[in-house]
C-alpha cells in the first residue's frame, strides 16, 4: 500500500498497484505464428509507407501495394488467432469462473472447447474444399492464386485442433484437482 | 413480426453461449455454421465468407491505428502528456480528476482505442490519485469514464470499423466525433468538479508559467498528432489506412529519436502487444461478418427494418429506441459484434426512412456502444481494469457506475442536437 502521502485518507478498498500478477499470460514472444504475424504487421508498414512515398514523391501510384496488404491482413488474423488459441486468451465473459467457481468452469469450458474442435473440422474440411473450387482464380494485380490466400483458414484451424485439445486437456486437470486454475 | 423464427434462434443462442463463457468469435462462428449446415449451405460459404470478407485495405487501418496507440504508451509520452495536464488543469476543484480528463482527451487525439487510454495512462493515473488520498473508486471511475472520449474523437478504431461496414466517409466519421469528444470531456469534468468540490479532493500546487509554457513545449508534439491525421484526410492527401502509416511513423520518431526513450527490445514487444490484440479483435471482426452474412441471407435485416418502419412514426422516437436498446445490448455483447452486425442494418433505415444522416448515426451508435465497455458482464475495459488493478469485476463496475451518468448526458445531447455531430463535417463539406 502506498499510505505514505500524509492527505491520504482511510479507504474501502485494497489495491497494490506494483504487486498485482493477475494478468493472464498472453502469447510469448518466440512463438512461430507469432513472428509470422509480427513480420506481416511490419510489411503493412512498410508497403503502406512505399505506397505514400510513391505516390507523393515519384508521382507514380501503385496498384498492387494494396491488394497485397488486404489479402495479408487475413493471414495476420488467423496466425494471431492460433497464438491466442495456444495461450487459451480468446475474449469470453468469464462471469461463470466468479460466481460459480473454478470446477464448474473448468467442466463447462471442457464442454464448449469440444464444440470448438468440431467446428475447427469443420473449418479444415470447408477450407479445403474452397481451395480445390478456386484452383484458377487469381487476384486481379498481381496474379496471387485466391486459394493461396484462403489457405490459411484450414491451416491454422488444423494446427488449433491440436492447441484446443491441449486447453481441454489442461482443464480435466483441473476438474480432478491437480491445479486450481481453470487457465 | 415477421422474423424467421430461426434467425431469431440463432441470435438467441449464440447470446446464451457467450455469456455462458464461450469465446466470443467461435459463438458466432459456430452458430453461423450450424444454420448454414441446417440449410444445406456447403460449408465452403462459411470459409469463403471469414477469409474474404476481411479482405479490405480500409480494414488494416485497425492494426495500424492501435500500433500508433501503443507506440506513444510505449514511449513515455503518456507521462509528458500527464505532466502538462497536471499543470494546465490541476487546480481546479476536483484536481487530478480533471488531469485525468484531460490527459485522456489529449490521448484519444493519437490513439483509437478505448484499451490503449485504460492500459496506458490507467495505471499511472490512478497511482498518482491515490497517493494525493483520492478514493480508489473515484479514481478507478474517472479513470475508465474518461477513456470513453478515445473511440469518439479521430482517430478512432470503432469509427472505421462502422464507415467500412455501413460504407459511410470515415473522414466524415472523424470530423463528426471531434465536438462530441469535446462534449464528454465537459460533462465528466462538470460531475468531477461537483464531487471534487463536495470531498474537498488534493488539488496540485501553482506552478509558475515559465514551467507551464515547458511542459507545453515538452507535450506539444504529440499534441499535433490529430491535426495531422485528420487534416491530411480532411484535404485528401491520405486515405485513412495512409493517415494510420503516417501516425504509426510519426509516434516512432517521437519516441525514438525526439525523446529517445524507446529501447529496440520495448519496440519489439509493442509489435506483439499489438499483434495480439488486433488478431482478437480482428478474429472476432472475421465470425462476425460471417454471422452477419447468415442473418442477410435469411434476410433478417430487410424484415427487422420493415418492421421497425412500422413501429416508429418519427426520428425522435425512433433514436430513443435504438438508443435504449443499445445500451442493453451493449452490456451484454462485445462491443465490436453488435458495430458489425446493426450497423449494416440500422443506417439503410435511419437514412431512408427518418432522414437521419448516415455520420450523425455513425457517431450516436459508436459511442452508444462503446459505454457497453463499462457494463457488466462483458465489458473490456472492466476486464483490462481488473487486470491493472487486482480490483473485482463487481468493485470496477461499481465504481465506474456513477460516471456512467454523465457519458448518457453527452450521448443523449448528441443524439438529439444533431448539430454537436454535423457542424464540423458540414462546414468542412462531408
Amino acid at each position: 500500500m502506498s499510505a505514505s502521502s500524509p492527505v491520504n485518507k482511510p479507504d474501502e478498498l485494497r489495491i497494490d498497484l506494483d504487486n498485482v500478477h493477475v494478468a493472464k499470460p498472453e502469447p510469448k514472444g518466440h512463438w512461430p505464428e507469432i513472428i509470422a504475424a509480427m513480420i506481416i504487421l511490419v510489411s503493412f508498414l512498410a508497403l503502406s509507407s512505399l505506397q505514400v512515398i510513391s505516390r507523393y514523391v515519384f508521382d507514380a501510384p501503385m496498384v498492387w501495394t494494396e491488394e497485397l496488404s488486404a489479402n495479408l491482413l487475413i493471414w495476420m488474423t488467423f496466425f494471431g488467432a492460433t497464438a491466442i488459441m495456444r495461450s487459451d486468451t480468446h475474449i469470453r465473459v468469464e462471469f461463470v469462473e466468479e460466481l460459480a467457481g473454478p470446477r464448474v468452469a473448468a467442466c463447462l469450458f471442457a464442454v464448449f472447447d469440444v464444440v470448438i474442435i468440431i467446428f475447427l473440422c469443420g473449418l479444415v474440411y470447408g477450407g479445403w474444399e474452397l481451395m480445390s473450387q478456386l484452383e484458377f482464380e487469381r487476384t486481379p494485380a498481381l496474379r496471387i492464386p485466391i486459394a493461396w490466400i484462403v489457405a490459411i483458414v484450414p491451416i491454422s484451424s488444423f494446427v488449433m485442433i491440436g492447441y484446443a485439445i491441449a486447453n481441454a486437456v489442461r482443464r480435466m486437470r483441473v476438474l480432478f484437482g491437480k491445479q486450481n486454475n481453470a487457465h | 413480426m415477421h422474423i424467421e423464427a430461426a434467425l431469431i434462434g440463432l441470435v438467441v443462442v449464440s447470446l446464451v453461449l457467450i455469456i455462458f463463457g464461450f469465446p466470443v468469435a467461435f459463438a458466432l462462428g459456430v452458430t453461423a455454421a450450424v444454420y448454414l449446415v441446417a440449410n444445406d449451405f456447403p460449408l465452403t460459404l462459411a470459409v469463403q465468407e471469414a477469409a474474404l470478407s476481411l479482405n479490405s485495405f480500409t480494414m488494416l487501418a485497425i492494426p495500424l491505428f492501435m500500433l500508433a496507440g501503443m507506440v506513444m504508451n510505449a514511449g513515455k509520452i503518456t507521462d509528458r502528456i500527464f505532466d502538462f495536464a497536471n499543470m494546465a488543469v490541476g487546480r481546479i476543484p476536483g484536481g487530478l480528476g480533471h488531469v485525468n480528463v484531460l490527459a485522456s482527451l489529449i490521448f484519444a487525439g493519437m490513439s483509437g482505442s478505448v484499451l490503449a487510454d485504460v492500459a496506458g495512462l490507467g495505471r499511472m493515473e490512478i497511482k498518482a490519485m491515490r497517493d494525493k488520498g483520492y478514493d480508489t473508486k473515484f479514481a478507478v471511475g474517472v479513470t475508465l469514464g474518461s477513456s470513453a472520449i478515445g473511440p469518439i474523437l479521430p482517430p478512432s478504431v470503432p469509427m472505421v470499423m462502422f464507415g467500412v461496414i455501413a460504407e459511410v466517409s470515415i473522414t466524415g466519421l472523424f470530423l463528426g466525433g471531434v465536438l462530441p469528444g469535446l462534449l464528454i470531456a465537459l460533462t465528466l469534468m462538470i460531475y468531477v468538479y461537483w464531487v471534487g468540490k463536495k470531498r474537498e479532493y488534493y488539488i496540485t500546487e501553482r506552478h509558475a508559467w515559465p514551467e507551464i509554457l515547458r511542459a507545453f513545449i515538452v507535450a506539444f508534439p504529440p499534441l499535433l498528432t490529430p491535426f495531422i491525421i485528420v487534416g491530411g484526410m480532411t484535404l485528401g492527401i491520405f486515405s485513412p489506412t495512409e493517415a494510420a502509416t503516417v501516425a504509426v511513423l510519426y509516434a516512432l520518431l517521437l519516441a525514438v529519436v525526439v525523446y529517445r526513450d524507446m529501447a529496440w527490445k520495448e519496440l519489439f514487444d509493442v509489435f506483439r502487444e499489438v499483434v495480439v490484440a488486433t488478431s482478437k479483435l480482428l478474429f472476432i471482426i472475421t465470425m462476425a461478418l460471417l454471422f452477419g452474412w447468415v442473418l442477410t441471407v435469411g434476410q433478417m435485416p430487410q424484415q427487422l427494418a420493415q418492421f421497425l418502419g412500422s413501429l416508429f412514426a418519427d426520428k425522435w422516437m425512433f433514436l430513443l429506441v435504438i438508443n435504449i436498446v443499445l445500451l442493453v445490448l451493449g452490456a451484454v455483447i462485445e462491443n465490436a459484434v453488435l458495430l458489425l452486425i446493426l450497423a449494416p442494418m440500422l443506417v439503410p433505415i435511419a437514412q431512408s426512412t427518418y432522414g437521419i444522416d448516415p455520420i450523425h448515426m455513425g457517431v450516436v451508435m459508436v459511442f452508444n456502444i462503446m459505454i457497453g465497455q463499462y457494463t457488466p458482464p462483458m465489458g473490456l475495459s472492466l476486464f483490462i481494469m481488473r487486470d491493472i488493478t487486482g480490483l473485482s469485476l463487481k468493485d470496477i463496475s461499481l465504481a465506474v457506475a456513477p460516471f456512467l451518468l454523465p457519458l448518457i448526458i453527452s450521448l443523449f445531447i448528441m443524439t438529439y442536437v444533431p448539430e454537436v455531430v454535423l457542424w464540423l463535417p458540414r462546414t468542412l463539406g462531408f
